[in-house]
């Protein structure tokens, strides 16, 4: 019970460690995806987002970038857009140690993002957690700064 | 020597290609930083010439382009261009540049690239893009970096480029880009390529017997210039140009481009290139159009006199579903020297519908009327990956 109070916690943290940066980098998937709509069919059909993984929606959005004359915001916000696509799809390939920082928001996404993934998955092979200790963990966690 | 280069370049990126997927899995060129991507595109594309004999044929190309980063300020990019013509595998380094993306509305380009000079060749031409299986009259074929029937080649020169993007309000936003390359060079008439050229008469990049024609009655030779034909500059101008454009984007964008450069080896001579493109999409709509304006100097034993041709494209689509009818009307109007008419003028109308399988591969199926020439059923099959 106590090894799966520990993994509940650090699946929680991760939540809300989510939750508080959410909102920034929900703006900038946002405003990625409104720039790609209005970006990526200017020339051609807009690509599927799971034709290619994280790292290489880096590395094609900076060809792009080049190519569309994109600055440098708009290009890692549409980089942002895909790749949160690619997680709700499934299609990632990419841990925040590999990823180079284009902004603290977007670094620490993709981060969360994997930390959410991992932190579904911990719950899901723990089972339901009762209400008295989802309660007990808020209360814990409202005194923990985000790193 | 030309060919002798190809030969060299296109080994040498065939070696890096295979070793590419080896390296990567084994994460040397894959770090932390660094990241290699493979894309590209590619066709297979059958021919025909509707006429008593019917002639007809299949060929194909890849185009592989390779894109290195290194985090996200350098990017590394190269694309080579592979194609069947008449009897010849034609090989050509369509761009390998180094882009510099470290501020955040300025970028710095350095190598071979495709020069910003209207919207068709830098952005436009890949088959996975350009919406009909043949290009406008304006740039038509070319053989190695020589518009030998059209006006202009598909352009890529080697130099130094900055980019530079400025927002207008909230919606519109102003594109300036500026370059400075090796510039066009007098091309020698090589009989090989004109070899090619009679065997290609048929394969949808006319016949060069009509421009032999005007020559011979005219008694003018025009020379050749070529964009991009090798790295060693025939004098020390450089070719100079710029593009500024109005971006609304996605639904409209207006360029206007510029360039200037002396072509022979005592820099008398001038090829100045005037371009407007405007783009237009609306719902399921999708208009482009471009004019060119090409001035060749000439020298001859009693003064100068200037070729100036003028071409100009229209093009209409419009997806329904996964389908997408295409038309385009280009026209190249007659060029004079000396109050002769060197170049005819010349029309064409391509009639299209595309299927698209995926959003980058397309089945394209055309009906190209030549004004003043052959018709020809183009069916193509492109793949951009």
């Amino acid at each position: 019970m106590k090894n799966y109070l520990i993994i509940a916690l650090v699946a929680l943290l991760s939540g809300l460690l989510v939750e508080q940066t959410s909102a920034q980098d929900s703006n900038i998937v946002a405003e990625g995806a409104r720039l790609w709509a209005n970006n990526c069919t200017r020339c051609h059909n807009a690509r599927s987002p799971l034709e290619r993984n994280d790292r290489e929606w880096l590395t094609i959005m900076n060809h792009m970038r080049a190519r569309a004359n994109l600055t440098k915001t708009e290009s890692a916000a549409i980089t942002a857009y895909l790749q949160m696509i690619n997680l709700q799809e499934g299609n990632n390939s990419t841990t925040s140690e590999s990823v180079p920082d284009s902004s603290a928001g977007l670094k620490k996404s993709i981060s969360m993002k994997n930390d959410l993934v991992s932190g579904q998955q911990l719950l899901q092979a723990i089972g339901p957690i009762s209400v008295d200790d989802l309660e007990s963990l808020k209360r814990f966690f409202s005194h923990v700064r985000p790193q | 020597m030309i060919k002798e280069s190809n030969s060299r370049i296109a080994a040498v990126f065939i070696a890096a290609l295979l070793g590419v997927p080896s390296l990567a899995s084994a994460q040397s060129l894959n770090g932390p930083l660094s990241n290699v991507v493979l894309s590209g595109y590619g066709s297979a594309t059958f021919i025909a010439v509707p006429d008593s004999d019917f002639r007809n044929d299949f060929t194909a190309s890849v185009s592989p382009v390779l894109l290195y980063s290194m985090g996200d300020d350098l990017l590394f990019e190269t694309e080579l261009e592979f194609g069947l013509s008449g009897e010849l595998t034609t090989t050509s380094l369509e761009y390998a540049q180094i882009d510099y993306l470290g501020f955040e509305r300025l970028q710095f380009v350095a190598g071979k690239f495709l020069l910003p000079f209207g919207t068709f060749s830098e952005r436009l031409h890949p088959t996975w893009i350009n919406k009909l299986p043949t290009m406008p009259l304006v740039y038509g074929h070319a053989h190695g970096g020589v518009a030998e029937e059209s006006l202009l080649p598909i352009l890529s020169d080697a130099g130094l480029m900055a980019r530079y993007k400025a927002p207008v309000g909230e919606k519109w936003a102003v594109d300036i880009t500026g370059w400075i390359s090796q510039g066009p060079q007098l091309q020698e008439h090589d009989e090989a390529a004109e070899s090619e050229e009679e065997s290609h008469a048929h394969k949808g990049g006319g016949s060069n017997s009509q421009i032999s024609a005007s020559l011979s009655e005219a008694e003018i030779e025009i020379p050749l210039v070529g964009f991009g034909i090798g790295f060693s500059d025939n004098n020390s101008n450089k070719m100079l140009g710029a593009r500024i454009g109005l971006v609304h984007g996605p639904s409209f964008e207006i360029y206007f481009s510029a360039f200037h450069a002396m072509y022979d080896p005592g820099e008398y001579l001038d090829l100045t290139g005037f371009n407007v493109s405007i783009e237009y999409r609306k719902s399921r709509f999708d208009v482009r159009a471009e004019a060119t304006v090409l001035n060749q100097e000439l020298e001859f034993e009693d003064g100068f006199d200037t070729l100036s041709r003028t071409g100009y494209y229209i093009q209409v689509a419009r997806r329904y579903g996964a389908f997408e009818p295409v038309v385009r009307w280009s026209h190249l109007r007659e060029g004079k020297v000396k109050g002769d008419v060197i170049r005819a003028d010349r029309q064409q109308i391509a009639v299209g519908i595309n299927y698209w399988i995926e959003p980058s591969v397309p089945v394209k199926l055309a009906y190209q009327v030549g004004l003043d020439g052959e018709d020809f059923i183009i069916l193509q099959w492109a793949f951009g990956f």
